[in-house]
């Protein structure tokens, strides 16, 4: 019953509700405001014209009587103050000073722009300039007699397909390797609490920090070493190893690729966002630190894998410490297009001790073009992922 | 019951057997190609190194290597010192360029995409051979013969400014000047690292400052760059390695053509590596030292905490009567 009073109660408190604001809704007074209001504004505008010619009298015959421009010059500005003041509030979110500034940072971006391309775009005009254009210092970016013959010479030079073909199988089938050990090496470091856990850390830094460089000449005797090692003794006088893509390989494959330090930092960070709840329930279900890495781990980690691919692609691709190194000494052995780039100099006819100039400019940037033309390609058509992916990924994860 | 993300097990012996198991590779990748070459390095490099095609004779000389390197050749003190010159001048104009445009990139602009797009193409195509087609001098820098041009902004106002006041600064204003490509082509992942790090920076510090009276000038300073300062460390770090693994390095070319032999060094290994020990070692103390500069200091709140919890217990422990004596 007592429910029954109370709906009633209700529906009635609802009608009153409902009648209430439609009683005192403004509605019907706006008509009666508004012709109380436009003659308040007429009032001020004949307010004001009244009022003009008696504010400014004395401007208007001080004007007329000296006539002079500066007085002139200031009614101009005090007008176009008057008219462009709000420009200049704070306050008005289109005020100059955000205009300026805007300008002022769109002139820096392309300026700098314009610094950050300038190498590639000179080397673009100076690769259609035949010989004569580079030696005429009037020539200014715009060739006058363009040609493609330093592109085909470059491409007969380099043995451009060949090269090119060597550096894409090459670089994935790196890339690829190298992922996959430092996905392992990073699993174990974000998922297990084992003993030595901090130094293995400590390490990885390490071997980022040492320049290649440093440790150069061990590695290649490393490579003799493991050579004469599998010939069990039996030294033979031409060594088959280095200058091939085995060196590059076996790095690889153990986790010392190029800057495999940072895929394994990379992996690291994004290991430890995965809840660990997921692993535990796989344990459970009976899977295996393998199957928990596989299923669970990599499978979750798809979207950064591929751009950690590009990363390492890319580096792989412009590595050249190891490659002229340890695969391709003394020009000769396994050639990519990065070591190709090295070659071209030496097709030069001039001489710059001499005093004669070098007149292989031309070919030179067409080759060097020609070189990093597959990269500009992959970079147009994936930029996206690369820069999003490193913005996802965030390296340094501090 | 807090959520775990990384396992703290009981069984830690056995969890070690399965993690060392993962790191197989990479820890044989390590001992085989990192720590016995870097000894191998130290080793050679107090000894005279003679290769044949096969075999590697190594005989002790002491530090006959180190004293020819410092002091019977005069171009690696040199070609160190302007290394040491090259990261001091670079890695900070690298710093504030990146985090400007970061800066600039983080905010509302049009055409944002493009100038990121453009800024980042160096990392993509940046490479040891490709440096020395593009900026020949670094080149020439290499081989210790360091070329005098005389550049625009030597006849410039500022420089004779500059110039005035001090010769060392005037001379870095030259070198920052005469490189300004180069850095540029050094700071893509800086940027990116830098308007990863501003999107992190939480929108409540902002919101808090602004409600607090602070002018953008004030946030900027008091919140952004407090916040990106562990990343400044990072990228500081990282910058200083990739600065000595590229041919722009003056060292690197030197170490390399003693190493391997080449067009201006007859091949000595022992030397190289001497040369290659000291470099290392110059990194290494450059990397701590940046990090020692930028990393952020410890917050003071803990010790305020720790002494008035101190205080609290020598209190209660004087109430109970037990800890009255100082």
């Amino acid at each position: 019953m007592g429910k029954k009073k109370n709906s009633t109660n209700n529906v009635e408190a609802v009608e009153e509700t409902v009648k209430e604001p439609v009683i005192t809704e403004p509605v019907f007074d706006a008509p009666e405001l508004e012709p109380v209001a436009k003659p308040v504004v007429e009032k001020k505008v004949k307010e004001k014209k009244e009022k003009k010619p008696s504010d400014e009298n004395f401007f208007v015959t001080a004007c007329k009587k000296t006539k002079s421009g500066s007085v002139k010059a200031f009614q101009f500005c005090k007008k176009w103050w008057g008219k462009n003041k709000r420009y200049f509030d704070a306050r008005n979110k289109k005020n100059i000073y955000t205009v300026i500034g805007r300008i002022i940072v769109y002139v820096l971006l392309v300026v700098l722009g314009y610094i950050f391309l300038s190498p590639i775009i000179d080397m673009f005009c100076k690769s259609f300039m035949p010989t004569d254009d580079i030696i005429n210092p009037s020539v200014f970016y715009i060739p006058l007699s363009p040609t493609f013959g330093n592109y085909t010479y470059a491409m007969e030079l380099m043995g451009y397909t060949d090269a090119l073909w060597n550096s894409i199988w090459i670089s994935a089938l790196l890339a690829a390797i190298e992922m996959l050990v430092c996905a392992l090496t990073a699993y174990a470091i974000a998922r297990y609490d084992f003993y030595g856990k901090k130094v293995i850390i400590a390490l990885i830094i390490v071997s980022f920090i040492i320049p290649a460089i440093v440790i150069l000449a061990p590695r290649v005797d490393v490579f003799v070493s493991i050579e004469n090692f599998f010939k069990f003794g039996q030294q033979t006088t031409n060594l088959k190893m280095i200058n091939t893509i085995i060196p590059g390989l076996l790095m690889a494959i153990c986790g010392q690729g190029v800057f495999s330090s940072i895929l394994v930092l990379i992996f690291y960070n994004f290991f430890k966002q995965i809840p660990y709840d997921l692993d535990e329930a796989a344990y459970i279900d009976g899977a295996n630190s393998w199957q928990v890495f596989y299923h669970v781990i990599l499978k979750l980690s798809l979207p950064i894998i591929f751009t950690v691919f590009l990363f390492a692609f890319i580096w792989n691709w412009n590595d050249t410490t190891t490659l002229t190194t340890l695969t391709a000494t003394s020009g000769s052995g396994f050639q990519t297009l990065p070591t190709k780039i090295g070659a071209l100099s030496n097709a030069g006819t001039g001489n710059l001790s001499t005093g004669t100039i070098n007149l292989n400019e031309g070919i030179e940037s067409a080759g060097t073009l020609l070189a990093i033309l597959p990269l500009i390609i992959l970079y147009m058509l994936v930029q996206r992922r690369f820069i999003e992916g490193i913005e996802q990924t965030g390296i340094t994860g501090v | 019951m807090a959520r775990r993300t990384v396992f703290k097990s009981r069984n830690k012996g056995n969890d070690s057997k399965v993690a060392y198991l993962f790191l197989i590779p990479w820890l044989v990748g390590f001992l085989v190609f990192v720590f016995y070459p870097l000894i191998m390095t130290v080793v050679y490099s107090f000894s005279t190194v003679t290769t044949t095609v096969n075999e590697i004779s190594v005989v002790n000389n002491g530090i006959v290597n180190y004293s020819n390197a410092l002091f019977s050749n005069l171009d690696f003190v040199m070609n160190m010192g302007a290394f040491i010159g090259m990261e001091i001048s670079f890695v900070p104009v690298i710093l504030i360029i990146s985090f400007i445009i970061a800066l600039v990139l983080n905010g509302e602009l049009k055409g944002k995409t493009i100038f990121r797009t453009i800024f980042f193409l160096p990392v993509i195509i940046i490479s040891g051979t490709l440096i020395q087609k593009i900026f020949p001098d670094a080149i020439e820098l290499g081989n210790g013969q360091v070329v005098e041009q005389v550049s625009t902004i030597e006849q410039s106002f500022i420089y004779h400014m500059v110039a005035s006041f001090s010769d060392v600064f005037a001379d870095i204003v030259k070198y920052i000047y005469d490189n300004f490509v180069i850095i540029l082509w050094f700071t893509g992942i800086p940027i990116v690292l830098f308007i990863n790090g501003l999107q992190k920076i939480n929108k409540n510090l902002y919101e808090a400052a602004q409600i607090d009276g602070a002018t953008k000038w004030q946030i900027l300073w008091k919140v952004m760059i407090p916040n990106v300062r562990g990343l400044a460390a990072v990228i500081a770090v990282f910058s200083i390695v990739q600065l000595s693994i590229m041919p722009t390095s003056p060292v690197y070319d030197m170490i390399r053509s003693s190493i391997s032999g080449g067009a201006y060094a007859t091949k000595n290994v022992g030397l190289g590596s001497a040369m290659a020990v000291m470099y290392g070692l110059l990194i290494l103390v450059l990397v701590v030292i940046s990090y020692l500069i930028l990393i952020p200091k410890e917050p003071k709140v803990k010790e305020v905490i720790t002494k008035t919890q101190n205080e609290q217990l020598k209190i209660t422990l004087a109430r109970m009567g037990k800890g009255a004596a100082r």
